[in-house]
């Protein structure tokens, strides 16, 4: 290699590397929109990972009914004609129950609050385990925005981090990054809640005044004051209150009404409440 | 042709990464398949391939993931490369050089990362990375690596072969 070459190669590499810094850099602070790049990765991918999301569910399902056709064909071996019958019928009736038991929350909760919702499909989750947000099938092109409120039939999900014109990422209540405002249901005391740092799965609750008073088994909802949430949505309930070195202040530990491990769909609050 | 089908199978373990490795419930932590194959495929092709292939699949990584875009593309760059140099100097024709690459991978791409994250003012949640996330991690990647090195090690074979008979038809 000649010492022009070489020299060249060092020049790229150097533009490469500040090029790199600069990127990380403009990503690390939260940001208002994603790049053209990332959209049209993301919406390029999203119906090859809407299959494979499908795809994985059906084998998921399959198999956990194979564990229990199992022990089925154990405690009743002269029925394994019937069982393979069964087994057919009740993969089926696994998924339509599944589909049943959410559209009925969906359902009941259009009832209560009357909200604009639009029903969004699971369809990705962050690939690494940093990071708590999902990929959801609606986007721009379905009137998505940023900041936008997501619930599931129990309660709060998380909040639209970012948006493409076919997906949108949702930050999870539970990632370190999010901020709900929320109130002590019975008291209508002001807390902000924020995801673990440490992963645990739990939400955080760190009073806005010191005149809170929380107990373990209180219902925390949200506060209506943010400009998406609508007042009253539940969050989770009191586990565990920590009290600061001195006595003057606390944090409690939450747990989330939602099951952020099971989303398979959930839905959008579009606009003001009616 | 074999740019092609390299990137293909990047795309598919992103997407395998984000959607299957994300729902099943086995899995306590995501498994990183986009590591292994960095470490793999430069354990095969040596540091130049291992480079442009951890950067590139970095690079699809951090877009996915929105956070700190190009970080993960810098980290598995130099995993990609340094496993690739070192691949020079030994024998990999069996499972312990790729095993003992892919943990020594995994410990070091957290470390990187973090270490990235700290520089770049993110919090690094230690105590979740270390108590939470690298044995299970070191686990998956572990079996991963054991599933797929061999199958990857003549799969590789015949994408060079399938280039070189490209090339020669056109």
């Amino acid at each position: 290699m000649s010492r022009k070459t070489r020299r060249a190669r060092v020049i790229v590499l150097l533009i490469m590397i500040v090029a790199i810094a600069g990127s990380i850099h403009f990503t690390s602070r939260s940001r208002s929109q994603i790049t053209v790049v990332e959209q049209a990765v993301r919406d390029l991918l999203a119906p090859l990972q809407t299959l494979f999301m499908r795809l994985s569910r059906t084998v998921h399902s399959f198999v956990a009914l194979l564990g229990q056709i199992s022990s089925l064909q154990q405690e009743n071996a002269q029925l394994k004609a019937e069982i393979s019958d069964l087994q057919r019928q009740l993969s089926q009736m696994a998924d339509y129950k599944r589909e049943n038991e959410w559209l009925r929350e969906a359902l009941e909760f259009k009832k209560e609050e009357s909200y604009q919702m639009l029903v969004c499909e699971v369809i990705g989750r962050s690939p690494t385990n940093l990071f708590n947000t999902i990929t959801i099938n609606r986007g721009s092109k379905d009137g998505v925005t940023q900041g936008m409120a997501v619930m599931s039939g129990n309660g709060v999900v998380g909040t639209v981090q970012s948006v493409t014109l076919t997906t949108a990422t949702v930050i999870l209540a539970t990632d370190a990054r999010s901020a709900i405002g929320g109130m002590v249901q019975h008291l209508g005391d002001l807390i902000l809640i924020e995801g673990d740092p440490e992963y645990s799965g739990m939400l955080l609750a760190k009073p806005l005044s010191k005149d809170v008073q929380l107990q373990v088994g209180d219902i925390l909802v949200t506060s209506g004051l943010s400009q998406y949430f609508p007042k009253g949505l539940p969050i989770g309930k009191v586990v565990e209150i920590v009290p600061s070195r001195y006595q003057l202040s606390f944090t409690a530990y939450i747990q989330p009404v939602v099951d952020f491990a099971r989303l398979e769909y959930v839905f959008l609050l579009l606009g003001d409440p009616k | 042709m074999a740019v092609l089908i390299y990137t293909a199978i990047i795309v598919v373990a992103l997407v395998v990464q984000t959607t299957v490795f994300t729902t099943w419930p086995f899995f306590v932590v995501i498994p990183d398949l986009i590591l292994v194959l960095v470490v793999l495929f430069s354990l095969i092709n040596g540091p130049g391939f291992g480079a442009k292939s951890g950067f590139l699949a970095g690079l699809g990584f951090d877009l996915f993931v929105g956070e700190l875009i190009g970080l993960h593309a810098l980290t598995k760059m130099v995993i990609g490369f340094t496993v690739g140099l070192l691949a020079l100097r030994f024998y990999k024709e069996n499972y312990v050089v790729p095993l003992v690459s892919v943990l020594i991978a995994t410990v070091a791409d957290q470390l990187l990362y973090g270490l990235g994250m700290a520089f770049f003012g993110v919090t690094v949640p230690l105590k979740y990375l270390g108590e939470q996330v690298l044995l299970p991690l070191l686990l998956y990647n572990g079996v991963l690596c054991l599933l797929l090195y061999v199958r990857l090690y003549y799969f590789n074979k015949k994408i060079f072969y399938w280039d070189e008979i490209f090339r020669r038809s056109r």
